[in-house]
């Protein structure tokens, strides 16, 4: 059953008199009790693709065509009033810095508090105590004391725990977590992580769209995968077949960059050149520039993503 | 020639990209080059001399012979204004620079090396800032004499300590960047961290300030010259004028509406200077306007 | 004084090298003296560097080892302990030695936007080490640059450019050719790839390695990315908070993790292989904080093989194994 669905979707923003694509007909789902991991190098619009769903654009950026559901709900058309009222609860997130979603100037406790009094019908007390519960829930020791404490007053990791807790207080369906970890130690990372994957996916079924830079981040907590390049998605498919077997150029040279062991030391394959700025994508495969298989035809035809098998689909006329 | 005409194209470029970035830098600039290119050339265009009196054609109304009018003495207004300015802008020019000079040096050498040295240098810097600006002028015009070195001096002695509190604050942000302590390892000298790395990316603050005092200086300057304490009858000043305008008000207001005019524009110009090379000089705003 | 290990000299050593940064700073602190609170960033470090090799410091944010890697350059001055470069104490150089120290021991900073004046041209910031030490006339100088843009990747155009008009991994490599402009022996690497991109990581890695190889160049490599300090280095010395709790050859290491806080930590790493999934229960708790770090072993805490003689005991860093030494009392012999 999709929870998300994501169809054709193109976000734009805009820079100067122009509208530069970010994001360009990307299709995906999200299943229930899932973590689909959307991988990617910097710039490649993989963020762009959660605000796009979060409809949390900013103001130079717009949704040119396409359509995102929820469920039955099309996100593309609603209001802001419904949209307010999905935000938090059926659909949440959490960003890289957990500052984002708290406020400085109140309590922990009154920031869980006032996100579950606005979304579920409970009074103070009940809200307290389900606050309290979310906080021991997301690993917060002497929780009690911890809810009259102000954000400053926490590390990193805690600030995310906490940020977790607001965004998982009304059950969402869907939770979109960008860079969760990214400027979190590895030991506190494995813990969040671990946390996402038993408390939201595993016990009550969610749906997670983890946006991350860290293939061994993939590799370890996602269910399928999509790895995206200069703002589409190049292949996707379930994380055992991408890893053990990887199709598109682009993929592949990606897993043989990561450092270790068994690779002699200089001898990390790189890609040749860097990934293209927003104003100039080449035409064609936006990868042909950099492939080590380019065709004559790379350069015209931009490959649209094609199944390739049960578990995988590639955009790229190798398999054409 | 057509390098000349390209050089010109580049300038105005240049300029509508500045205007991009920041309205208020150019029209203050505007303001401030065309005042300065004005009072530069008078004696240039002008038919009348600052002091050239004319009994024949005391307190007469702007007219085509004299367009904001004469004094009660019968000299040109225009003309006296213009030659005013010159001093207005000396005082303002001499005390800021003079002050630059000093204030950036003392912050830099204080947020630099912090500890004893910073207490040593920004203590007096504090008791100098305690007293009040006008109380200190004053003070030290009537001690040493009435100048406009002396007005310079005086008006400098006052700026010295909020040049040196501006640079201090943003000498103690750069002298903590990554590429402070690089260059450290790379061997850099005390001297070098100081000229090369730190002030290029701290004086930004420092000289929108300087913008913004210029205005105060060329007040402090027509003040004193009104109260007495600064230029001395029968030299053009724009406070003087101002003094002396004061008996004519009823039969003459242009003697006192011009040169109060005069001083208002010269300080909006710097004023609008400052604000605006606020935005010209953070470079999250001028990338913004580059893009 | 000089260490011997296998017969050849360190080309750096660190001696029961500490920092404390006192909390608070003024007359009051001054007047209560000894008793004044400090943070331990580094407590009694000891460790051995080899010529033409790559030592890697791992841990986490707050392990100490950022202030360690400018320890070793004499960026900082140090509460106790010393550094011998080539047998020389750093600390106590005069200005002379000092400066011929610099030229030998460069460092590659963390993040290539906040490590390059962003006033100066790429061709000055190459230039300005030349300019330190007055090698040659400006020509030669100007031909230096030259060589350095070519040789780490960059085209002799960049000279010209601003920081601000680069990618980060150009900006890297400008800093990595600053840094090779004196030709030096040892390098110490902060960080210098973990705010690039994986595919502009690995083109660093392999400059790196390139430059090593052709210069016999010396790393101390500053990181907290295990995947890089598995595939670069030849050592491995593992800090909490302040200290250093494991330290062996890299292969070792890897094979099998001693310390527990070692083993919490590579059990963390995400481990770009779906086929082997680790079960994130390990690690607890958070690292404490460097002002009141825990009795005892520091990992206590957190260890799961924490025994009560480990909220008392400090263990010291003893060799375990040949050319392994473990900070932990599992691995203590009944003498200590």
């Amino acid at each position: 059953m999709n929870l998300l669905t994501v169809r054709h979707l193109t976000t734009e923003f805009r820079s100067d008199a122009q509208w530069l694509e970010a994001v360009s007909d990307v299709s995906f789902d999200l299943r229930r009790g899932e973590i689909l991991g959307l991988v990617g190098e910097s710039g490649c619009g993989k963020s762009t693709i959660a605000y796009s769903v979060m409809r949390l654009l900013a103001r130079n950026a717009r949704i040119r065509a396409g359509e995102v559901w929820l469920e039955d709900v099309n996100l593309t058309e609603a209001d802001e009033d419904t949209l307010q009222d999905l935000r938090g609860s059926r659909l949440s997130m959490i960003f890289q810095d957990p500052m984002t979603a708290l406020d400085s100037l109140f309590t922990v406790g009154h920031q869980v508090i006032e996100t579950l009094q606005e979304h579920l019908n409970l009074n103070t007390a009940e809200a307290k105590e389900r606050a309290l519960g979310l906080l021991r829930q997301v690993g917060i020791p002497a929780a009690e004391e911890r809810l009259n404490a102000y954000p400053y007053q926490f590390s990193g990791g805690m600030s995310q725990r906490i940020a977790l807790a607001i965004a998982i207080s009304c059950h969402p369906q869907v939770l979109i977590a960008d860079e969760p970890t990214t400027a979190l130690d590895v030991t506190i990372q494995a813990q969040i992580l671990h946390l996402i994957r038993r408390l939201l996916v595993e016990e009550q079924g969610t749906g997670v769209l983890l946006i991350t830079h860290d293939l061994g981040i993939v590799a370890q907590v996602c269910d399928r995968v999509a790895v995206m390049y200069a703002g589409k998605i190049v292949e996707t498919g379930d994380v055992s077949s991408i890893f053990s077997n990887p199709l598109h150029p682009y993929t592949k040279a990606l897993l043989n960059s990561l450092p270790s062991q068994g690779i002699a030391r200089g001898q990390l394959e790189n890609i040749q050149g860097r990934v293209p700025s927003l104003a100039d994508r080449p035409p064609g495969c936006h990868f042909h520039p950099r492939c080590p298989h380019a065709k004559a035809i790379c350069r015209d035809k931009a490959p649209p993503l094609q199944r390739v098998s049960d578990q995988q689909e590639v955009a790229c006329v190798l398999y054409d | 020639m057509s390098a000349a005409a390209g050089q010109v194209a580049n300038l105005a470029g240049r300029l509508r990209g500045w205007y991009r970035a920041s309205r208020s830098a150019v029209v203050g600039g505007g303001i401030i080059v065309v005042l300065v290119i004005l009072t530069a050339t008078v004696s240039l265009y002008s038919p009348y001399k600052p002091d050239a009196m004319d009994f024949m054609a005391p307190l007469s109304a702007p007219s085509g012979a004299h367009l904001l009018g004469t004094d009660n003495f019968g000299r040109d207004i225009l003309t006296r204004v213009l030659y005013g300015y010159q001093i207005s802008l000396a005082v303002a020019l001499g005390s800021v620079g003079f002050g630059l000079a000093v204030g950036v040096s003392l912050g830099l050498l204080a947020g630099y090396f912090g500890g004893a040295v910073d207490n040593i240098i920004m203590r007096p810097m504090d008791v100098l800032m305690a007293f009040p600006a006008i109380v200190l002028v004053v003070a030290l015009t009537g001690f040493v004499g009435r100048d406009v070195s002396v007005m310079i001096l005086a008006v400098a002695v006052v700026y010295v300590p909020i040049f040196a509190r501006v640079m201090r604050g943003s000498t103690l942000e750069v002298v903590n960047e990554l590429f402070v302590e690089g260059a450290r390892a790379r061997g850099a000298s005390h001297l070098r961290l100081m000229l090369r790395h730190i002030l290029p990316n701290a004086i930004a603050p420092v000289l929108i300030q300087a913008s913004i005092l210029m205005g105060i200086a060329i007040l402090l300057e027509s003040a004193l010259s009104f109260i007495g304490l600064g230029t001395q009858p029968p030299d053009p000043s724009l406070g003087l004028m101002l003094s002396e305008g004061r008996s004519f008000m009823l039969q003459a207001p242009w003697m006192v509406m011009v040169p109060g005019l005069a001083i208002s524009i010269a300080v909006l110009g710097f004023n609008l200077l400052g604000n605006g090379l606020q935005d010209l000089l953070n470079p999250a705003s001028r990338s913004a306007a580059a893009n | 004084m000089s260490s011997t290990t296998n017969g050849s000299k360190p080309l750096l050593s660190a001696c029961g090298l500490s920092k404390y940064f006192p909390l608070e700073s003024g007359l009051l602190a001054s007047l209560r003296g000894a008793e004044a609170a400090a943070v331990k960033a580094v407590e009694s470090v000891s460790l051995d560097v080899y010529a033409g090799q790559t030592l890697a410091i791992v841990g986490e944010s707050g392990s100490g080892k950022s202030t360690l890697g400018r320890l070793l350059l004499r960026l900082l001055q140090p509460t106790a302990g010393e550094v011998l470069f080539n047998g020389d104490n750093i600390f106590a150089m005069n200005r002379a030695q000092l400066r011929a120290f610099r030229r030998q021991a460069q460092i590659i900073l963390q993040d290539p936007y906040a490590s390059l004046n962003p006033r100066m041209r790429v061709g000055q910031i190459i230039r300005e080490p030349l300019d330190i030490f007055r090698e040659g006339n400006m020509a030669e100088r100007e031909k230096r640059v030259y060589e350095l843009l070519d040789r780490v990747g960059l085209a002799s155009s960049h000279a010209r450019a601003y920081p601000a008009e680069l990618s980060g991994g150009q900006r890297q490599r400008v800093g990595i050719a600053a840094a090779l402009a004196l030709s030096p022996q040892l390098i110490i690497a902060d960080e210098p790839t973990s705010s690039l991109d994986v595919s502009v990581q690995a083109q660093t890695l392999n400059l790196l390695s390139e430059l090593q190889r052709d210069f016999n160049l010396t790393y101390v490599f500053i990181t907290h990315d295990l995947g890089v300090v598995q595939h670069f280095s030849d050592r491995v010395a593992v800090m909490y908070l302040g200290k250093i709790v494991e330290e062996a050859p890299t292969a070792t290491l890897f094979r099998a993790p001693q310390h527990p806080y070692t083993q919490v930590l590579f059990s963390a790493i995400p481990r770009p292989d779906p086929s082997r999934r680790v079960n994130w229960e390990l690690p607890q708790g958070e690292p404490p904080s460097p002002l009141s770090p825990p009795t005892g072993c520091h990992f206590h805490p957190r260890c799961p093989q924490a025994m009560t003689a480990c909220s008392t005991v400090v263990p010291r860093l003893q060799a375990a194994a040949p050319e392994r030494r473990v900070a932990c009392l599992l691995y203590a012999d009944a003498g200590n």
